[in-house]
């Protein structure tokens, strides 16, 4: 899992933690925990090469039901931080349909200038390059180049001192 | 260097407390004029000492405060390689199929693109992160 990630699954729980919940409806708290808690096990699955229970541990953090209380953004990064794991472990075991299915399925999440959205096309570049779609791997790969950069030039932006009067 | 900036308060505070603090043995009216003494030469020595070490001390500040306002570099130095790698996956496609004249032209920008995070991070962070 990513720093970034954490960190916003931190301000997650933070944000969404204290919210009213009716005593039958999912907490978004606890949905947001077994998503840290799946990449947590996966870290752990990956590190000894067990694709099968990083998989299962992804894959039902994915199925999971998403509460009403979490917002659209950051229901899509969530998603789609799982989504990017799920093909990567794919990738990892050798299936790259696979990983191109997880692929898809995260960005139909839906897209943004972000890490998330371009570790999804990195992901769906490798998979389509395994399976032999080259051209297309190229275009996602741009995509992605075109996100990192954006994101570097927000770095530099976000670094600048503030302008004098 | 932090003990330095540790020690500005402690100067400062010491500064203008002996600046706003009445001398012993003198009255109100004595103190609302207060009278002209030449320093001797051991207190000029110690203020021209003190005049280096608030000097340095400024100077220690000062670029604190651009340290604290300036770029992430490890994120920009992240950022710059994931470019450079991306540009480096569509030319080696590229290199795979020499008629596709679509993924060269993405090559080649994608490389001028790596170039450019190059220099942009270069210059922002330093030659080391380069």
């Amino acid at each position: 899992m990513t720093k970034r990630l954490a960190s916003l699954l931190v301000a997650l729980v933070a944000a969404v933690g204290c919210a009213r919940q009716e005593p039958s409806a999912p907490s978004a708290a606890e949905w947001i925990g077994q998503a840290r808690e799946a990449h947590a096990a996966a870290d752990r699955a990956v590190a000894r090469e067990d694709w099968s229970a990083a998989r299962d541990a992804l894959r039902r953090a994915w199925q999971r039901e998403v509460p009403a209380a979490v917002g659209a953004d950051d229901r899509r990064v969530v998603r789609q931080d799982l989504a990017y794991r799920l093909a990567e472990v794919e990738l990892s075991a050798g299936a790259a349909e696979d990983a191109l299915r997880w692929a898809e399925d995260g960005l139909r999440e839906g897209r943004a200038e972000d890490v998330f959205t371009g570790n999804l096309l990195v992901a769906r570049g490798r998979a389509r390059e395994a399976l032999g779609d080259d051209r297309r791997a190229a275009q996602d790969y741009f995509e992605a180049l075109e996100i990192n950069e954006a994101l570097l030039r927000r770095t530099f932006d976000e670094g600048a001192p503030p302008e004098g009067p | 260097m932090t003990r330095p900036i540790a020690l500005l308060p402690i100067l400062l505070a010491a500064g203008c407390g002996a600046a706003g603090a009445p001398a012993a043995g003198t009255t109100a009216s004595e103190q609302a004029v207060p009278a002209v003494v030449e320093p001797t030469a051991e207190e000029e020595q110690l203020v021209s000492g003190y005049e280096t070490d608030v000097e340095t001390l400024e100077a220690d500040l000062l670029s604190s405060f651009e340290l604290a306002e300036g770029p992430d570099c490890d994120q920009a130095g992240e950022l710059r390689d994931r470019i450079c790698d991306l540009s480096e996956r569509i030319c080696a496609i590229a290199d795979r199929h020499p008629g596709w004249s679509d993924v060269e032209g993405k090559c080649g920008d994608g490389r001028e693109r790596c170039e450019r995070a190059r220099d942009e991070v270069a210059e922002r962070c330093g030659e080391a992160d380069r």
